[in-house]
């Protein structure tokens, strides 16, 4: 049925094609309407010989060479297509209600072979997609008169201009929008187009043939254009002619497992162009020059280059493509943190662990101090604190804790079951968290362990059946984490995974320490911020030079949300603080600037207009007229009768 | 029909012109009374009478080339003539004969029987009229003399338009009654639904020297009312529908062609002669010419 859904798009009303069945009924009426004037002929005998002779020949050759019936079957056909309502898609606009969806994203930056700006072409389209609206032609006259709304879409959707038919409204909205360095996300358009091209018809909702969307893109728009799919009306103008690009699509700094401070730096860059690139990557930390690496990028594919960092660097590392001249520059440069280590002051309350004491030890970045349980007393400068067997009481000072084998103070939420849970079996473990991944924890075996009643909002990291067996909750200031068994009665820590999770577990709470998560941010993303515990306010300053203050006060995390461009955010704290947070593009959507002439939206095809709004006209008027027309001339035929 | 003033039917002009003919036939016929005519009958006329000298103003088509071989002298072969030639007239008088213009059909046919008729009366041959309706009606019983000419004209001048016609009843009606044989001239349009054939063939039964007239108008051979009529035949009154269009207008010329064509070859090859003639053509050169060229007048 796809194939007869096609067939019948350029018209809006398919279903007057039905009237087609009268053609038959005019065929019938012309053979009945014939007046023949009577004449008197001396004998009919040759006249019926020589018609005889004609029809014997040829049997239909009287209907075919009658030049009034086709006349008026011609009127007929003219006159079904004009009721039919057919669109011609022209340059220009001439509909009713027009949604027009701008293209923002940060690929429309890219500059085409021409030397101009795909976002100053697609304004241009936009613009002229504004004048094309009717205003008191004759198709105007003869329909509603025609409105426009300008939503522009990166990775977010928003309204622009809402439904008006000032133009001066539209053309200024239009010339005020500005490119975004985000990748394409139209999964919320569906909803502000549903409410425009959607009509509710006895309770349910159908496509509203009379509102049409034009989209001026370059095409890349992901898997979330498949919200446009209940569009009924979609036209689709491309904008932009080269491929031209390589850049950067990924970027992560990792420390080694070495014992020792050194980094890795990975970053994977994309080629758009038809043919492989070979590019230099060169890679900086402040002003200085570290290393430069040749790299070849296959065509349509990525490729990741690695460095490795020595111990002592710190700062921020950007790495950029040396000489490189391409259509697309945004994604030629890309940044990430390397955070300064920091010495984590740890406290182990433990009446003597060797295997904690062993792989707490071995960490370089933790400074580690062990009491007895009895000596114990809170301190509000320790970064972590490990009970093992025992517990404190009272309220926790802002920190990050640990309890073996033993419950939280009342006031962090957690309880027990009055029976331990014997024999638990590992049965599942969450693989995505920070503290869990890279570890299996299937091979651990366990004689007892607590039957833990986790406080609302609380992660389960390890589970057995029973209970959980490693638990995560986080409060504004606290971030406590509770394993329900003692370690010395349990496999786990001749396992591999024991001394990765006290890896991960020390890097979640390094990192957190740090007030950053990542080593740096795609555009778009929210970055969570954890303020030094002293700072009251802070002001961010965006790569544009935009100024904005956040009050610190009760505070643990605030959230840097503004993050549409690329570059690095300076966050100032009162207290002279700084921090830098790198924002780079990171996306191959983007990165991928070779237009897309044919969409595929929900399994419909679109091929899009080069260069130009296409749109559609109706011109059932002008069917009309030439029905009327045709209408004449068969009177006037008619009349003289004599090219029968 | 109202009865016409009978001097209209032949133009005294005309009539001087025709005094100069006479009827002629290529066969013997056996006469009943004794004519103005030389006798050709054997045993009763003079001998070696086959064959003439040539004088001046004979015809040279009768000369006999074989005996100015041997002799060369110029002999004419003489027809043999009978001495009380039956001169028969049939005029059709079906309603179809009631068209045409400048006169009707009728009306030229019954100008050419007065004409013929009148050369016929001044050669002292015995002539009869027939007019052609649903019934073989003689109106002019056979005559001889100059002096029948004002009842002949009379009489033609009484002969109205009948009613439907058959030519196969008519002529089977005529040859009943005529069983004098000589010469007939049929005077018809030849429009009849029963087919001319097995009307014609009926003339064998009797040995006529038959001549075929076939009379049409010129908007029967080149009509040109167009459009879409309905076309009532006058004899029969059925009506024929039909939209006329200049493809049909060539295809009804063609027929009309194809028809006459058939009309005279059907005669030609039974030993009839054929003459067609349009209503516009003048009857003075069609009895002074072509009758001539074809031998019935000399």
């Amino acid at each position: 049925m796809a194939w007869l859904t096609s067939l019948f798009s350029p018209f809006i009303a398919p279903w007057a094609f039905a009237l087609l069945a009268l053609g038959p009924l005019i065929v019938v009426f012309y053979l009945l309407k014939l007046k023949r004037r009577p004449v008197k002929v001396p004998s009919t005998l040759l006249w019926r010989r020589s018609v005889q002779d004609l029809v014997a020949n040829a049997p239909f050759q009287k209907l075919r060479n009658n030049l009034l019936l086709w006349l008026q079957l011609l009127i007929l056909l003219l006159l079904v297509v004009a009721l039919t309502r057919p669109i011609f898609k022209l340059s220009g606009l001439k509909g009713e209600t027009v949604i027009l969806l701008l293209d923002q994203s940060a690929s429309m930056q890219a500059k085409d072979e021409d030397g101009q700006e795909r976002f100053e072409k697609a304004k241009k389209l936009a613009l002229d997609a504004v004048e094309g609206l009717s205003a008191g032609s004759v198709m105007g006259a003869l329909g509603k008169r025609d409105e426009m709304m300008v939503i522009g879409f990166s990775n977010s959707t928003l309204p622009l201009q809402p439904m008006t038919s000032d133009k001066a409204s539209l053309r200024s909205a239009i010339q005020a929008a500005k490119p975004t360095d985000t990748e394409t996300d139209l999964s919320d358009a569906g909803y502000i187009l549903q409410e425009r091209t959607m009509l509710r018809v006895e309770g349910a909702m159908q496509p509203n043939p009379d509102a049409r969307v034009v989209m001026i893109s370059d095409g890349g728009l992901g898997a979330t254009a498949s919200s446009l799919a209940d569009v009924l009306n979609l036209d689709y103008s491309v904008v932009g002619d080269t491929d031209d690009n390589v850049g950067f699509t990924g970027i992560d700094v990792r420390e080694s497992f070495g014992g020792n401070f050194e980094y890795q730096l990975f970053a994977t860059l994309y080629n758009s162009s038809g043919e492989a690139k070979k590019v230099m990557v060169e890679l900086g930390v402040g002003d200085e020059v570290l290393d430069l690496k040749s790299v070849e990028v296959p065509s349509r594919a990525t490729q990741a280059v690695v460095f490795t960092l020595g111990e002592g660097v710190t700062g921020l590392a950007t790495v950029k493509l040396n000489d490189n001249v391409d259509s697309f520059p945004l994604d030629d440069i890309a940044r990430a943190n390397i955070s300064p280590p920091t010495e984590l002051k740890t406290i182990l309350v433990t009446r003597g662990n060797s295997f904690l004491q062993g792989v707490l030890s071995t960490d370089p970045r933790v400074s580690l101090s062990i009491v007895r349980p009895g000596d114990y007393s809170p301190r509000g400068d320790a970064d972590i604190t490990i009970f093992d067997g025992s517990t404190t009481t009272g309220e926790l000072p802002p920190g990050n804790y640990l309890f073996i084998n033993a419950l939280p103070p009342e006031s962090i939420g957690y309880s027990a079951g009055s029976a331990r849970v014997e024999r638990p079996e590992i049965i599942d473990w969450n693989r995505v968290h920070p503290i869990t991944r890279y570890a299996n924890f299937q091979r651990v075996l366990i004689q007892d362990a607590l039957k833990l009643e986790p406080p609302k909002g609380a992660i389960a990291l390890i589970e057995a059946a029973e209970t959980d067996l490693v638990s995560l909750y986080e409060q504004e200031t606290r971030r406590v984490v509770v394993i329900g068994f003692d370690l010395k009665s349990s496999y786990w820590p001749v396992d591999v995974s024991f001394p990765i999770f006290f890896s991960n577990l020390i890097d979640y709470w390094s990192r957190s320490g740090r007030g950053m998560s990542k080593a740096a941010y795609a555009t778009g993303e929210s970055v969570p911020i954890a303020p030094p515990r002293e700072a009251k306010t802070a002001t961010v300053t965006t790569p544009t030079g935009t100024k904005i203050s956040y009050n610190l006060e009760g505070l643990s995390t605030f959230y840097l949300t503004d993050t549409a461009n690329a570059g690095v955010y300076t966050v100032d704290f009162d207290k002279g603080l700084q921090r830098q947070v790198p924002v780079n593009l990171l996306s191959v959507l983007e990165s991928d600037i070779k237009p897309v002439e044919e969409l595929s939206i929900g399994g419909r095809k679109l091929s899009g207009a080069k260069d130009t709004v296409r749109t559609r006209q109706e011109i059932w008027p002008w069917l009309a007229l030439a029905a009327l027309a045709v209408l004449l001339v068969e009177w006037m035929i008619y009349c003289r009768r004599t090219f029968m | 029909m109202p009865k016409i003033d009978p001097r209209t039917i032949l133009d005294p002009a005309l009539m001087a012109r025709l005094d100069a003919l006479e009827v002629l036939t290529h066969r013997v016929f056996r006469g009943r009374q004794r004519g103005e005519r030389r006798s050709r009958k054997k045993g009763i006329s003079v001998e070696f009478a086959d064959y003439r000298n040539y004088v001046r103003g004979d015809d040279t088509r009768f000369i006999d080339w074989n005996i100015f071989a041997r002799l060369e002298k110029l002999f004419v072969k003489l027809f043999l003539e009978e001495e009380d030639l039956a001169f028969h007239i049939i005029v059709d008088t079906s309603k179809s004969m009631d068209f045409g213009s400048p006169i009707t059909k009728f009306e030229y046919a019954r100008k050419m029987a007065a004409a013929l008729g009148y050369v016929a009366l001044r050669n002292q041959d015995k002539i009869g009229v027939t007019a052609f309706s649903a019934r073989g009606e003689e109106v002019f019983r056979p005559a001889r003399g100059k002096g029948q000419l004002p009842k002949l004209l009379n009489t033609l001048a009484g002969i109205e338009i009948g009613d439907r016609t058959s030519l196969r009843d008519s002529l089977r009606d005529f040859v009943t009654r005529s069983t004098q044989p000589g010469i007939v001239v049929l005077i018809s349009d030849f429009l009849d639904e029963g087919g001319f054939e097995e009307a014609l063939k009926l003339f064998f039964l009797r040995n006529y020297e038959v001549y075929c007239i076939q009379v049409l108008s010129p908007e029967e051979r080149n009509p040109t009312d167009v459009g879409h009529l309905q076309l009532i035949d006058s004899e029969t009154s059925e009506a024929q529908d039909v939209t006329i269009s200049d493809q049909l207008l060539k295809q009804y010329q063609r027929t009309v062609e194809v028809y006459c064509a058939s009309v005279r070859d059907w005669c030609v090859g039974r030993g009839m002669s054929y003459l067609a003639a349009t209503t516009d053509q003048p009857i003075e050169s069609m009895l002074l010419s072509y009758l001539r060229v074809k031998g019935l007048l000399r």
